[in-house]
């Protein structure tokens, strides 16, 4: 599997190195990177903010971290009331970011520059927010609530007025009634619109569904995306295969989504992605390589720049540990996987969330427990940059 | 509609909700579970299921169907089921928060149903995937209640079996 890897970065042609690790918070509490969309990593201006959740207080609580590009460690600055939960972040305009998290009220929105977050707006109960911006077409939020017996994905769009913003009346992603459970809602700005995913069961098993703006204003009916089969198995049995955890990300012309994927039941689940086609999506296929197939991916992550450019992350043990996998979009489509020397080896490294600025260079964030720890052990939650090799 | 569609439709809304747990079990939530496991004293069993999972479908009409097996598992277990994909988020003996789909990837349930069973404490001793008979599971009670799992992997335990 190494010699694989020196040949992927040998392709890739004289790699840089990746700048020295940042352990961004005290070690050992619960570090979460787990926004909905695993939007947890944005630049903007120059500006790095990376949101994640701990219990170094000793209750679960949100943090914001922030740093100048070349600095080398992250202010921190605590999000929310009581137990928060799953903070998202999404560039805004300038040096400023749009967060969002979970807390004791409910969702929260709340603008942030290089000094700290501003004050938040609450949109009332709900769990799994996403945030986006572009700047034409406006700030987004979206989370999923509960609509009577089903939990339903709800978005808004968002004024920013000062330094906080101002949410307009919540619409449903889907205007007609839900018949099962949505949530897990991703979002993405870009030249060409805005687009939402989300989990969605009306099927009767997970798939991924999608909505479309042009405007920002304007939104499509709700489209499906993953081809994961719906159907029952021989016997009568079950309805389909699952697909989660839907992320997207705008880069160049269009957009790009990558889910888990379980159509291959025997194996846990897979990277699928498709790229945007129109307003919806292309077929899915696999973004993760041959050698990934006989082994369960979780956590993916995807990452886009204005030109062109995209990455796909995840976590899986392949070589025995958790390590964070990477593929990139290519003329001749998704590269071999590949891995950095500072998110693999014998340490436990999952959980990726990542960037790309327009310079080229993939911001990473990851958390990290050491060799032989079991899941209850510390962790680190740590940052790198790395410069993508010419394709 | 005529007769037999009404009763085709009859029939189907009779069907238990698909990849939940066994009917008439006493099945419960992550937490709950635990917090009955460490009152009784009793070993846990955890039910990994995926909505619109077929193998779960399966073991539940033939293998939890089973009334002996009902009693068996009801009785002497803190019976808990968590949905390998949801978004609930539950409590772990460590203090820790996550959802019942992170904590899926923490215990590797990539295939379902898994079944995970446990000491009242929460603490893993066995996690086995995949469709299992009656017999499957009454070996398995006999390796946790018996306390075999101190001395013996399951597998050295299933193969020490006369």
């Amino acid at each position: 599997m190494r010699a694989r890897l020196c040949l992927v970065l040998a392709v890739f042609s004289a790699a840089a190195a990746t700048a020295a690790p940042i352990d961004v918070a005290p070690a050992g509490t619960f570090h979460h990177l787990d926004a909905s969309g695993r939007q947890s990593l944005a630049l903007a201006g120059g500006q790095v903010a990376l949101v994640w959740e701990d219990s170094h207080g000793g209750a679960p609580r949100c943090y914001l971290g922030l740093k100048a590009g070349a600095e080398t460690a992250f202010r921190e600055y605590p999000l929310g009331r009581g137990e928060c939960f799953d903070p998202a972040v999404a560039a805004l305009d300038g040096e400023r970011f749009l967060l969002a998290w979970e807390d004791e009220t409910g969702i929260n929105a709340a603008l942030a520059g290089p000094a700290g977050p501003g004050g938040s707006i609450n949109l009332g109960a709900g769990a799994h927010a996403s945030v986006a911006a572009h700047p034409t077409l406006g700030a987004h939020i979206a989370w999923n609530a509960p609509a009577g017996r089903w939990q339903r994905v709800w978005r808004a769009s968002l004024r920013v007025l000062g330094t906080q913003p101002r949410a307009a009346t919540p619409q449903a992603a889907d205007a007609a009634p839900p018949s099962d459970d949505q949530g897990f809602p991703a979002l993405a700005a870009g030249e060409h619109g805005v687009r939402l995913l989300w989990e969605d069961r009306r099927h009767g098993h997970t798939v991924i569904y999608a909505s479309a703006s042009a405007d920002g204003q304007v939104w499509s009916a709700p489209m499906r995306v993953s081809g994961n089969p719906t159907g029952r198995a021989p016997g009568n049995l079950g309805r389909g295969t699952g697909a989660m955890r839907p992320a997207v990300a705008s880069f160049g012309g269009g957009f790009a989504a990558a889910w888990l994927d379980k159509r291959d039941f025997l194996s846990g689940y897979d990277v699928y992605a498709a790229l945007s086609e129109g307003a919806g999506f292309a077929k899915d296929g696999k973004a993760q390589d041959n050698f990934a197939d006989a082994i369960a991916q979780w956590h993916v992550a995807v990452a886009g720049n204005r030109r062109g450019e995209l990455v796909i992350a995840w976590d899986d043990d392949r070589d025995g540990t958790s390590d964070i996998w990477l593929t990139r979009l290519t003329a001749a489509g998704y590269s071999e996987n590949f891995t950095l020397p500072e998110t693999s080896g014998p340490a436990h490294q999952s959980d990726p969330a990542i960037a790309l600025d327009e310079a080229g260079n993939l911001h990473l964030a990851w958390i990290e427990r050491a060799p032989g720890s079991d899941s209850s052990g510390p962790t680190r939650l740590r940052y790198t940059v790395w410069p993508l090799p010419k394709s | 509609m005529s007769l037999r569609a009404h009763l085709a439709w009859l029939l189907l809304l009779s069907l238990p909700v698909l990849a939940d747990p066994p009917p008439d079990y006493p099945f419960v939530g992550h937490d709950a579970g635990m917090a009955q496991a460490r009152e009784a004293g009793k070993p846990i069993l955890l039910y990994f299921g995926r909505y619109g999972c077929a193998w779960c479908d399966h073991v539940n009409r033939k293998t939890f169907s089973d009334p002996g097996l009902k009693q068996r598992l009801s009785d002497n277990y803190a019976l808990i089921y968590v949905d390998a994909e949801g978004g609930k988020r539950i409590r772990l003996p460590s203090g820790e928060r996550l959802t019942e789909g992170e904590l899926g990837a923490r215990l590797g349930a990539f295939a379902t149903p898994l079944f995970v069973f446990m000491t009242p404490e929460g603490k893993v001793v066995a996690k086995i995937p995949g469709f299992k008979t009656v017999a499957d599971f009454q070996d398995y009670d006999r390796y946790v209640r018996g306390g075999h799992y101190r001395k013996q992997t399951l597998l050295e335990f299933l193969g020490s079996k006369p």
